[in-house]
C-alpha cells in the first residue's frame, strides 16, 4: 500500500486535524510511520502541480484546506462565510487567555479594567477557551486557557504560534513602537 | 419621565483614557494628569446627564486619577529626588498593557480571517436557495441614534390618565336599616327585587349578611321554596 496515498486518503476524509497517535492507532500493528516528511512530500507534489490544496499543521495535527485564491467560490457553494462571531470585548478577553494562560478571571480584569464574567462565560460557550485548573492564589481562583477549537479556528498549531507579544520592560523603553498608537479610534 | 440607558461605548475607564491620549497625541509617558482627569471627570458628568451608568470602575478610576493628581501637587525634596517615583508610572503600565492587549486582539481577529479563508473539509452545505447574505443589523447605529429614538418613543407615549378607585364602603348596619324600610313598606319583600338597587357584588354580599344577621336577631323571617329558589322576607312583627 502506498502509504502518500493512504495518508492523502486520510486528510480528504477528516474534518479535524489529524494526529500522529490516530494515524498510529489507524495503522494498528503495522510499524508507525512518520507523518511529517509524507505531508512534506505532499505539500511539494501540490506545489509542483499548481494544486488548490494544501496541508496545514493546525493544533497538533494536519489538515487539509483550500488554497486562499478559491475562498470565493467556496462561499458561493456553501453560500456563507465564516466570520468570528465574538465582540469587542470578548476578543480583547480572548487575547489575553491566549497570551497569559493559565489565567485568572481576575487578572483579565485587571488588564480590561472592567467585569469580564460574561465574556469569559461566552468564550466558555464557544469552547474557545476551557478551566485549565485552580491557581495557587487567595480563593484558589480558576485559571482559564485556550482550547483546540481555538486553535483549529485560528488555524494556529500550538499557541506559541501566536503573534509575537512585544514585552512591557521593551514597550517602557526610550523608542516606544510607533504602531501602537496609531489612531484606531478612527473607524468609531 | 426617567429612564435608564446602559450602553458600553468605552470598553471601561482604560479605553476611554486611552481614547483620550490618541485623540490628544498626548505622549503617554508624560501624561497630563490635571487635563486628562478634568476630561474624565467631564465625560462621568455628560454620561450622567445622559442617565447612563457607568458602573464602579469608572468612578474608581476617577478616584485614582485624583489621588495621582494629588500626589503629583507634593513637593519633592532633594534628597528623596533620586528614589522619587512618578505617581502615574503604575497607571501608564496598566494602560500599555492594556493597548497591547487591544492591539493583540485585532492581530487576532486578522489571523482569523487569514484562517478563514481556508476552508477545510466538512462544512455544511445550505440548500435554500433564499437564503439571502445576513448583514449586521445595527450596524452604524450609535449609541446616540439609539436614546434620539427611544427619546422619541417616550415623548410618543399616551399620557396615563391617573386615577384612583375607591372603595365604596359599605356598612351591614346600614343595609339592614336599608332592608328594614323596604320589608316597612311592602312587608313582604322578595331578595331579587332589590338586586337593581345593589350596584355591587359587595354590596349584594353585605346585603345578604344584613338578611343573616337580622334573621339572627329574628327582626325577619325567610321562607325559600326550593333550593336557589327566590329568598322571600317578611317583617317578624307581621
Amino acid at each position: 500500500m502506498d502509504m502518500k496515498n493512504l495518508v492523502e486518503v486520510l486528510l480528504f476524509a477528516s474534518p479535524e486535524p489529524l494526529t500522529q497517535s490516530r494515524f498510529n492507532h489507524i495503522l494498528q500493528d503495522e510499524n508507525s510511520v512518520e507523518l511529517n516528511p509524507i505531508i512534506d512530500e505532499l505539500n511539494s507534489d501540490y506545489e509542483k502541480s499548481g494544486k488548490g490544496l494544501k496541508i496545514q499543521t493546525i493544533g497538533g495535527g494536519y489538515q487539509i484546506l483550500s488554497q486562499k485564491e478559491y475562498h470565493i467560490y467556496i462561499e458561493r457553494l456553501f453560500k456563507h462565510t465564516r466570520k468570528l462571531q465574538l465582540s469587542r470585548p470578548a476578543l480583547e478577553a480572548l487575547s489575553i487567555i491566549a497570551y497569559r494562560q493559565p489565567v485568572s478571571k481576575m487578572e483579565i480584569e485587571s488588564i480590561r479594567g472592567v467585569e469580564c464574567g460574561s465574556v469569559v462565560h461566552t468564550l466558555m460557550e464557544r469552547e474557545l477557551i476551557t478551566v485549565k485548573g485552580r491557581g495557587k492564589t487567595a480563593g484558589r481562583p480558576l485559571l482559564f486557557g485556550t482550547t483546540q477549537i481555538f486553535l483549529e479556528s485560528f488555524g494556529l498549531e500550538k499557541t506559541t504560534d501566536l503573534p509575537k507579544l512585544k514585552e512591557l520592560s521593551e514597550l517602557m523603553g526610550d523608542n516606544p513602537d510607533p504602531v501602537l498608537f496609531e489612531n484606531d479610534y478612527a473607524a468609531e | 419621565m426617567d429612564y435608564q440607558v446602559k450602553v458600553e461605548n468605552f470598553e471601561g475607564p482604560m479605553d476611554l483614557l486611552l481614547f483620550f491620549i490618541q485623540r490628544d497625541k498626548l505622549n503617554i509617558y508624560d501624561i497630563p494628569i490635571a487635563k486628562i482627569t478634568k476630561e474624565f471627570l467631564d465625560y462621568m458628568k455628560m454620561m450622567d446627564l445622559m442617565n447612563i451608568d457607568l458602573g464602579g470602575e469608572f468612578v474608581y478610576m476617577a478616584a485614582l486619577l485624583m489621588k495621582i493628581k494629588a500626589k503629583m501637587l507634593l513637593p519633592v525634596s532633594d534628597d528623596e529626588e533620586d528614589q522619587f517615583e512618578d505617581p502615574r508610572t503604575p497607571l501608564v503600565q496598566r494602560l500599555l498593557e492594556y493597548q497591547q492587549f487591544k492591539k493583540m486582539s485585532k492581530e487576532l481577529q486578522e489571523t482569523f480571517t487569514e484562517h478563514s479563508f481556508h476552508y477545510p473539509r466538512g462544512q455544511e452545505m445550505v440548500y435554500d436557495k433564499n437564503t439571502k447574505n445576513i448583514t449586521n443589523p445595527v450596524q452604524n447605529i450609535t449609541l446616540f441614534t439609539i436614546s434620539t429614538i427611544f427619546q422619541e418613543l417616550i415623548q410618543r407615549l399616551p399620557d396615563v390618565n391617573p386615577y384612583e378607585l375607591h372603595e365604596e364602603p359599605i356598612h351591614l348596619d346600614e343595609q339592614i336599616a336599608f332592608l328594614k324600610g323596604e320589608i316597612d313598606s311592602a312587608k313582604h319583600l322578595c331578595f331579587s327585587t332589590l338586586f337593581p338597587f345593589l350596584k355591587t357584588r359587595l354590596r349584594i354580599v353585605v346585603t345578604f349578611m344584613a338578611i343573616l344577621e337580622m334573621l339572627r336577631t329574628n327582626q325577619v323571617s325567610i321562607e325559600q321554596d326550593e333550593p336557589f329558589g327566590e329568598i322571600i322576607l317578611t317583617g317578624a312583627a307581621a
